[in-house]
């Protein structure tokens, strides 16, 4: 099933709710058969973009390319052929959650029923009960039940680990790596970094309506600086005058520091001048990446640099 | 009293939270009064015509479900008739919402959680509900005694009259309180507090059916169900002529009673939960549901039989009166005018026939709103955004609210001609014939009932929010320009054209005439398109996320 090429393609896309703009001149693209992580902070226009990708909202200008349909006016063929867990589900209080369930699996053109038996053994949720006496954890079951137990091409989930347990969780990614397993795409909308560092193969960030930086994490990593630790005998001197070291704390034989990627040579170099005794170092975690593009610390020379990345 | 602890805050925050409603609750009560017993006054002039329109409900088992005149002789007792059942309805309907509000609405959305981590007793969120439920009351009870008075009504009969409404608010209060221990939803509390205010009017009801007629007092003696119900208490106070104020003793016993039993059963459950657990449901959908014509009847068919059992009662009610009438207005001359206005006719029982259907039709706008409304309640709620990024279109999503609201109604103008047709023709013989004539008077009201449904999806497409604002507008201008309340105030020709309802053939009165019904059909069908392509083309308007 897996779909060659670029299954969302949005370039340049704008959308206003009156004088507020949304999304400014946004772009992204989804290839075939991966899990793509779409990640920033709310309101920076995930919802937005969800929602135009599935012709709820309708955009104002640029280029956006679904299944390689129009999302806007090719929306009910469109959706045959994909599954949509929105943000914080709002049920019908008087129908049940298996009742729900048949009810959007019907909807998007039919479900197969033995994995609905299956996810919802796995999921531990009850559909005999009335949606409204849910919680939203399992309000969210619902939709992921309904969504997982179609057959369809691409997934949209908009933050859809929200209100889950961290035992459902893990069942979450055992199933979207399934999904990816059979061929499918999944645009996987988080702030949740440790769902997107474990499921997504590629990632895009993106802040007030743009996109910052895009690509897969190993690149995003290369983009970033390494936190090093650093013990030795002799007293460490002239770090502070090296290129590419920032953030620098030390005291006599001790130091600590976030180097560039691209100066870190330099750097041990320096380093095995002072008899080292100990060195720690890890790549930053996507949580750090991602602050670095709304931390302040960052300057912005260097965010310039990294969003070439996103063309 | 630990239990009680942070009962003045939490007073001081459910009376926040109510600032508007409650006020609007007492407000539009007053205000129906204040409009109604000046109209009530103009209907009986006189002794004679007093007399006369007490009889013909007296005599009338089935219209004696909708209340009894108190006795006494004077306009206070057709108020009583008139009004005490409607006034019990709305004091038990504002008493159970607000005490479900404040306690198991608030289990429901966790907001007790927070309150009950801080300093406040187990009971003092029920006391706190229980305590403005009392209050709400006796506010509503001032109202109501307040305009009663100023219009001249005997100031002993109207403080009896009001304190019982009041009774029953508080009745219904202490019921409420008890089921939000017993269920573990708001929804299910509520509605089984709403089956037991029914119950307490189908009781009271039944007991005025069954009492026995005094032909030389002009009396009705109730039979034993009315004793049962606190709307009973309140009509057999006989407030403008006997003022029992013992019967409102009753009401207080019951309320104290039933609140110690809230008490002590919020005791016996966990936080949260209720003595009951909730109903398991289906786990697969019926097939009848996965269709979005499905979805929307089984969404909205409580609210359609809701109204079909009204639709009966009121069928058989207005087909029994129908014996009775040409009699009623030989007696009355102010009836009589009245209704040769609304009736345009001098053959009474036409006359009749016109005013009643013309209230239906105009009535069943209501049941046109509450379908129609639901999309936009969807769309703002969200569930529309489920279902629309499935394969269902815009177009099919739409169609299937104006399908469900016409069918609905044509269904509900066909319930209540068929209850009153026979009904008639059991009266007064020749049912065929009256069956006939209802239905045709009843039904051709159809074409305005879809324009109104076609303004709220045209505005539904255009101004999404200002949805309901504008529906209401419409219909609450459609009936005062309508033919009834228009005729009554004498309105310019001009502006009774606004009204969709004006061109409504007045059958039997008028012979049927198919021009306005088609030009209206037409109408209706242009706002249905209209609505289709351009809701089709507009942004859906929902909750940012």
């Amino acid at each position: 099933m897996g779909t060659p090429g670029n299954v969302i393609k949005i370039s340049g896309l704008v959308k206003r709710f009156g004088k507020t703009l949304a999304l400014d001149e946004f772009n992204m693209s989804v290839q075939g058969g991966e899990v793509h992580g779409f990640l920033g902070p709310n309101g920076a226009g995930k919802s937005t973009t969800v929602r135009i990708l599935l012709g709820l909202l309708r955009r104002d200008g640029g280029e956006v390319k679904l299944l390689g349909g129009d999302p806007w006016r090719d929306a009910v063929s469109l959706h045959r052929r994909l599954a949509y867990v929105p943000d914080d589900v709002k049920l019908w209080p008087n129908l049940t959650g298996g009742e729900v369930i048949d009810l959007l699996g019907r909807l998007r053109g039919g479900l197969n029923p033995g994995r609905r038996a299956e996810l919802i053994e796995r999921f531990k949720l009850d559909p005999t009960k009335k949606c409204g006496t849910y919680s939203r954890g399992n309000r969210q079951k619902v939709a992921l039940v309904a969504a997982f137990a179609s057959d369809v091409e691409l997934y949209l989930m908009d933050e859809p680990t929200t209100g889950l347990d961290p035992l459902m969780v893990l069942t979450f990614r055992e199933y979207v790596k399934q999904a990816r397993d059979n061929g499918s795409t999944v645009l996987l909308s988080s702030h949740i970094f440790a769902d997107v560092e474990a499921l997504c193969d590629r990632l895009t960030i993106i802040r007030s309506g743009k996109c910052v930086q895009a690509g897969t994490l190993a690149e995003l990593r290369h983009l970033t600086r390494t936190k090093v630790h650093v013990e030795s005998e002799k007293p460490i001197t002239g770090l502070d005058r090296l290129q590419g070291v920032h953030a620098l704390e030390q005291n006599e034989n001790e130091a600590e520091f976030h180097v560039d990627v691209d100066a870190i040579d330099d750097v041990l170099r320096h380093l095995v001048n002072f008899k080292i005794k100990a060195l720690y170092s890890a790549p930053p975690s996507l949580e750090e990446i991602f602050m670095g593009h709304y931390g302040e610390e960052m300057p912005s020379g260097e965010q310039a640099g990294v969003s070439e990345v996103s063309k | 009293m630990k239990t009680l602890t942070g009962i003045g805050a939490m007073i001081r925050v459910a009376l926040r939270r109510d600032r508007i409603q409650l006020p609007l609750w007492i407000i539009l009560t007053g205000g129906f009064l204040a409009v109604a017993v000046p109209t009530w006054k103009g209907v009986v002039q006189t002794e004679e015509d007093l007399r006369a329109a007490i009889e013909l409900f007296a005599v009338n088992p089935a219209a004696r479900l909708f209340g009894i005149a108190s006795g006494g002789e004077s306009i206070g007792e057709f108020v009583m008739l008139e009004a005490f059942a409607t006034l019990s309805i709305v004091a038990g309907l504002m008493s159970f919402l607000l005490v479900v509000r404040h306690t198991r609405k608030n289990e429901d959305t966790r907001r007790a959680e927070l309150i009950g981590s801080s300093v406040v007793g187990r009971h003092a969120g029920l006391a706190a509900a229980l305590i403005l439920a009392v209050f709400a009351n006796v506010l509503l009870a001032t109202a109501i005694a307040i305009v009663l008075i100023a219009n001249g009504l005997a100031v002993t009969g109207s403080i009896a009259m009001s304190l019982g409404v009041a009774g029953v608010g508080i009745s219904i209060a202490g019921v409420a309180a008890v089921t939000a221990q017993v269920y573990s939803t708001s929804r299910s509390a509520s509605g089984m507090a709403g089956a037991v205010l029914a119950a307490m009017f189908v009781l009271s009801g039944a007991g005025n059916m069954l009492g026995r007629y005094d032909e030389a007092t002009v009396w009705v003696h109730s039979a034993w169900p009315s004793w049962l119900s606190p709307i009973g208490w309140g009509q057999q106070m006989r407030p403008f002529a006997e003022n029992d104020w013992w019967l409102l003793g009753l009401s207080v016993a019951f309320f104290l009673v039933l609140s110690m039993a809230a008490f002590w059963l919020a005791t016996r459950r966990d936080f949260g939960m209720g003595l009951l657990p909730e109903k398991p449901g289906p786990a697969r959908a019926a097939p009848g549901l996965v269709n979005p014509f499905g979805l929307v009847w089984r969404l909205q068919r409580g609210v359609f039989f809701g109204w079909a059992i009204g639709m009966v009662a009121f069928g058989v009610i207005y087909g029994s009166i129908s014996g009775e009438i040409e009699g009623f207005m030989a007696e009355s001359e102010t009836a009589r005018e009245l209704f040769e206005v609304i009736g345009g006719t001098e053959v009474m029982l036409d006359a009749f026939i016109v005013a009643i259907t013309g209230i239906i039709g105009m009535l069943l706008g209501v049941y046109i709103l509450q379908v129609t409304l639901r999309m936009r309640r969807e769309e703002a709620d969200g569930q529309a955004e489920a279902l629309l990024a499935t394969a269902l279109s815009r177009c099919r999503w739409m169609a299937s609210y104006i399908f469900n609201a016409l069918l609905g109604v044509t269904l509900l103008l066909f319930i209540i001609s068929l209850s009153a047709g026979l009904v008639a023709g059991l009266v007064l013989g020749d049912t065929a014939h009256w069956l006939g004539e209802i239905t045709a008077a009843t039904v051709v009201y159809l074409p305005a009932l879809m324009v109104l449904a076609g303004v709220v999806v045209a505005v539904f497409a255009f101004l999404p929010q200002k949805t309901a604002m504008i529906g209401w507008s419409v219909f609450a201008i459609s009936v005062i320009c309508g033919p009834i309340i228009g005729d009554m105030l004498d309105l310019p020709e001009a502006v009774l054209n606004l009204s969709p309802f004006t061109h409504i053939p007045q059958m039997p009165a008028e012979s049927f005439n198919a021009a306005p019904l088609l030009i209206m059909l037409g109408v209706a069908l242009g706002l249905f398109i209209l609505g289709l392509i351009f809701f089709r083309r507009r942004n859906l308007n929902l909750s940012s996320g």
